[in-house]
């Protein structure tokens, strides 16, 4: 915490932030010196231009808690953040003249937290104009755009039902094209999760600062390297669920002896998400180690998943990754229909698992022994 | 009225959340200007509540804690006690009632933390200044001159950063250039203090923000020994440099903005907490943080309850309530068309005002309200630490200020007088987050304690009943917060949230009453009208979390959509 040379990196530490980037994006390790090669090489520094919609300032939060190369670093020294209206100096007009000039300037990497409430642009305004003006004037001058949390990336909170303000995700408002049919450059790379882990961002930032434009996208416009595998498929919880042990009320012992929280209502099956990998805050834990995935990476999650308590209906037919959003929102009703009138909270629904993977062993009803 | 010359601040920058402030201020015989009415406006609308019903009530912690990513872990505690009084459950097994203290001390800490210097201190220290001016020896120093002055006006590598386009050079900057590089090499220290008290509720929440172990009933985990260790460990780091080194920096401030800030930036005297840290009894009227209500006019503090709450909307982008405020969960509304901030003498916010009690005040919440009700019940935690506080801002402002310069706030305890300037909110803030973090250190040996014990208690199952309500009232780290619930069939049916910002960024209610913030920047004199800085630092001093404030009552699904 006293460390005094948080102004400049050194050559070790910067060594270990391109290790840990490296590991990050599935580089090899002996492409490492290249990484540092590459940033060391830029003549200028990313330039960033954030954008705070129709969110919470969780992402903001989430990008002060980055591991590598660390909050100072990254904010003072890595990047050069030419507009973040949550810890920039400059307010009012001031603000808005700093604004207007990164965008003159131009080749920024536009960063977006937060939905666009296109059904209702008086929704949310900054200096007198709606979202959608500002998102549209500063996106075109951009070099890259990243939808940065579950808001930005899909619409998130704002757009679940209701939707009250018509909320829609950045890609979606600004008209760019499907992810899977053309690069970065030409789409919106989403970093989904609610808020976004910091570490993923930064990674991604970092890639795209290098001119990496072929970053390889998802359907759903995540970067495959860390979102190509479910939450489940790299849980610590999974041999549990091999073994059919389950955890099936909460205060028991089962948790903390690694049981499966499938049955509590995990989404981690369907959820694509690098959280097992980067874990949180610093690699000070992640959800699973607490309680069940609420799904946080996948579009319209807060409705196909709901209620998130209860555990996940096996779509028709279709495992998520293959699955065209348009069909999101018909998947809501199956996974809603799961649940049931007066019930316990903290406790599994009684019968069958909907959700069956379970391919071997029996379920033990039992907790474990003490 | 006088009206004067309008200006707006909009964005307002460094607070969550998206602000407008408009400003009417009068010429002085000076030449400078003084503020004469000023209106806030939340500039966004969300609408989360209507999301949250149909929803499942053990579900709804998740939902609640999307309502602000600086303080998830409250509106989730608040979120899960709600439902738990809906359901009948008046208390929690002890292992959890200390781990939801655990995490909002935690969180508590990240949000003063990240207030005091991200959001806060670029009001008082002048960076140009500091990154032009300063004579620094030390190597660390030398180097973070040069980033600041980089981050100012560009460099060899970068052509502008966050600290470019402040309103540097502003008459209103008093700091010496060293100690402003002092302090800002502190700034660049407390961003790993922030994230080692957040780190610290992700040790315990899994990740922050947006905690994960809640539910109605307790927790979804009780951590082992080991992760309560890790806990500790880095809340005795953040107690350490708050100790060391955010004391300290704020004794700097005093000292030469004292004169100038301590008198001025006033509310109305009201002051509104509903407690905050359940004790061992986990009385909600009994907490560490008790709960109560100090009015200008009487000498000692009052019982209040959540249900005193009424809310107005006479201002607010909704249909007029007729002058009558309604329960927050009892009529329903829906938003009107949006007309836009220009004509703050019509409708002028998406915040709506909340008003306690028959005579409808307008009080402030936040760390101010939660040591003064505290110190009036002689709270041993606050009661030393405040007294500190006090005499070392009387002393550096000089003795002679007499309870009429020192005006009437917090009204009832004449001894606390200085917490209710601009200053005393900074003050205030920074002594809750002492108090704060040696309790998380404290809380974290009690686990430890308990679970040495063998108690492994951690949650306790109740069936959700067909029809109920609740309430979960408890102070985040910017104030008091409350969260009702109506439950029907197992599903939530009605779902409203009266958050801090609601309360210090209220606009004007029906009778045309301000809210605290705009009431405390009338009086305020600007030395230049163009770069409002000092009605900025009376912003600051509130914390506003605007991603809080803006909360529909009750929205019905065919409403009209503002547009």
């Amino acid at each position: 915490m006293s460390d005094p040379a948080i102004a400049g990196l050194t050559r070790r530490q910067f060594l270990g932030y391109c290790a840990k980037l490296a590991a990050l994006l599935a580089i090899r390790e002996t492409a490492v010196p290249r990484v540092a090669e590459a940033l060391e090489g830029l003549a200028r520094r990313p330039s960033i231009v954030w954008s705070s919609f129709m969110g919470c300032s969780g992402c903001s939060a989430q990008l002060l808690q980055n591991s590598s190369p660390g909050p100072a670093a990254l904010i003072l020294r890595a990047v050069s953040l030419d507009y973040h209206a949550g810890l920039m100096a400059a307010a009012g007009g001031a603000a808005r003249t700093a604004l207007d000039r990164a965008v003159r300037a131009g080749g920024y990497i536009y960063v977006v937290e937060g939905a666009i409430p296109v059904g209702s642009p008086g929704a949310l305004t900054v200096a007198g104009r709606p979202a959608i003006d500002v998102a549209r004037e500063a996106a075109a001058a951009a070099e890259y755009i990243i939808a940065v949390g579950n808001c930005a990336a899909y619409g998130g909170i704002p757009a679940a039902r209701p939707d009250p303000t018509g909320a829609i995700a950045v890609r979606d408002a600004l008209g760019r094209c499907a992810a899977d049919e053309g690069t970065p450059a030409g789409s919106v790379v989403n970093v989904p999760t609610c808020p976004a882990n910091a570490d993923a961002l930064v990674a991604v930032l970092t890639r795209l600062a290098l001119g990496d434009g072929n970053l390889e996208l998802d359907a759903f416009g995540r970067p495959r390297e860390l979102f190509g595998r479910t939450v489940h498929d790299e849980c610590r919880r999974r041999a549990a669920h091999g073994r059919g042990e389950f955890v099936r009320r909460y205060g028991g012992r089962a948790e903390s002896e690694g049981y499966c929280y499938l049955r509590m209502g995990c989404k981690g099956p369907e959820t694509h998400a690098p959280c097992p990998r980067l874990k949180w805050n610093d690699n000070a834990g992640w959800c699973l180690d607490v309680g069940p995935c609420i799904g946080c990476a996948e579009p319209g999650f807060w409705d196909r998943f709901a209620p998130l308590s209860s555990p996940l209906a096996e779509p028709p037919g279709a495992r998520l990754g293959a699955t065209p959003p348009e069909t999101v929102a018909g998947l809501a009703g199956a996974a809603a229909a799961v649940g049931v009138g007066a019930h316990f909270i903290g406790e599994a629904a009684t019968g069958r698992l909907p959700w069956s993977e379970r391919r071997s062993g029996d379920e033990h009803d039992s907790e474990p022994p003490p | 009225m006088r009206r004067g010359k309008r200006l707006s601040i909009d964005p307002v920058s460094r607070v969550e959340g998206h602000l407008r402030v408009t400003i009417d201020a009068e010429a002085t015989s000076r030449g400078s200007h003084r503020i004469v009415a000023a209106y806030n406006s939340a500039t966004m609308f969300r609408g989360i509540e209507s999301v949250l019903e149909g929803r499942d009530p053990g579900e709804v912690q998740h939902l609640a804690a999307r309502v602000c990513g600086m303080c998830s872990a409250a509106h989730s505690i608040a979120s899960v006690r709600a439902v738990e009084q809906a359901i009948g459950l008046p208390a929690v097994p002890d292992n959890a009632r200390l781990v939801r203290n655990m995490l909002q001390a935690a969180e508590t800490a990240f949000a003063h933390i990240v207030w005091f210097y991200q959001l806060n201190l670029l009001d008082y220290v002048d960076v140009a200044a500091a990154a032009r001016e300063s004579r620094p020896t030390l190597p660390a120093l030398v180097r973070l001159k040069e980033t600041l002055a980089h981050a100012v006006s560009g460099g060899p590598d970068v052509a502008s950063g966050p600290f470019a386009s402040g309103w540097w050079g502003h008459p209103a900057y008093l700091l010496p250039p060293d100690s402003g590089l002092e302090l800002m090499h502190h700034y660049v220290e407390a961003l790993t203090a922030q994230s080692q008290a957040a780190s610290a509720a992700a040790v315990l929440g899994g990740k922050h923000p947006m905690v994960m172990n809640l539910s109605p009933g307790g927790l979804s985990h009780l951590p082992d020994i080991s992760r309560v260790l890790a806990y500790q460990a880095r809340m005795r780091d953040v107690r350490r440099f708050v100790e060391g080194t955010l004391a300290s920096d704020l004794s700097i401030l005093i000292s030469h903005y004292g004169a100038a800030l301590a008198s001025g930036g006033r509310g109305h005297g009201h002051y509104l907490t509903w407690g905050a840290f359940d004790d061992l009894g986990q009385d909600p009227h009994d907490r560490v943080f008790p709960r109560g209500l100090v009015r200008a006019d009487e000498p000692r503090h009052a019982a209040v309850d959540p249900e005193q709450v009424r809310v107005y909307t006479g201002r607010s982008f909704y249909p007029d309530d007729s002058g009558e405020g309604r329960h927050p969960l009892s009529s329903p509304q829906e938003p009107t068309r949006f007309r836009g901030f220009d004509d703050p003498s019509d409708k002028y916010d998406w915040t709506r005002a909340p008003r306690l009690g028959l005579e409808s005040l307008s009080p402030e919440t936040g760390p101010v309200a939660q040591i003064a009700v505290a110190y009036s019940r002689e709270r041993p935690e606050v009661v030393g630490l405040t007294d500190n506080a006090v005499d070392s801002l009387e002393k550096a402002i000089g003795l002679g200020s007499g309870p009429e310069e020192r005006g009437a706030a917090p009204g009832g305890l004449p001894r606390l007088s200085v917490l209710g300037s601009t200053l005393g909110r900074m003050v205030a803030r920074v002594t809750h987050l002492r108090i704060v973090a040696d309790l998380a250190v404290r809380w974290a040996d009690e686990l430890l304690d308990n679970v040495g014990r063998r108690d492994r208690q951690f949650f306790s199952p109740r069936l959700v009943p067909d029809r109920t309500e609740g309430v979960g009232a408890c102070d985040a780290p910017r104030g008091a917060l409350a969260h009702w619930v109506r439950i029907r069939r197992g599903r939530v049916i009605r779902y409203a949230i009266v958050a801090p910002s609601a309360w210090n960024l209220s606009p004007r209610d029906d009778r045309g009453v301000p809210g605290p913030l705009e009431k405390s920047l009338e009086g305020i004199e600007l030395l230049d009208r163009d770069r409002p800085l000092e009605a900025l630092r009376v912003i600051h001093s509130f914390d506003p979390c605007m991603g809080c404030a803006v909360h529909i009552l009750d929205a019905d699904k065919s409403a009209e959509r503002p547009s």
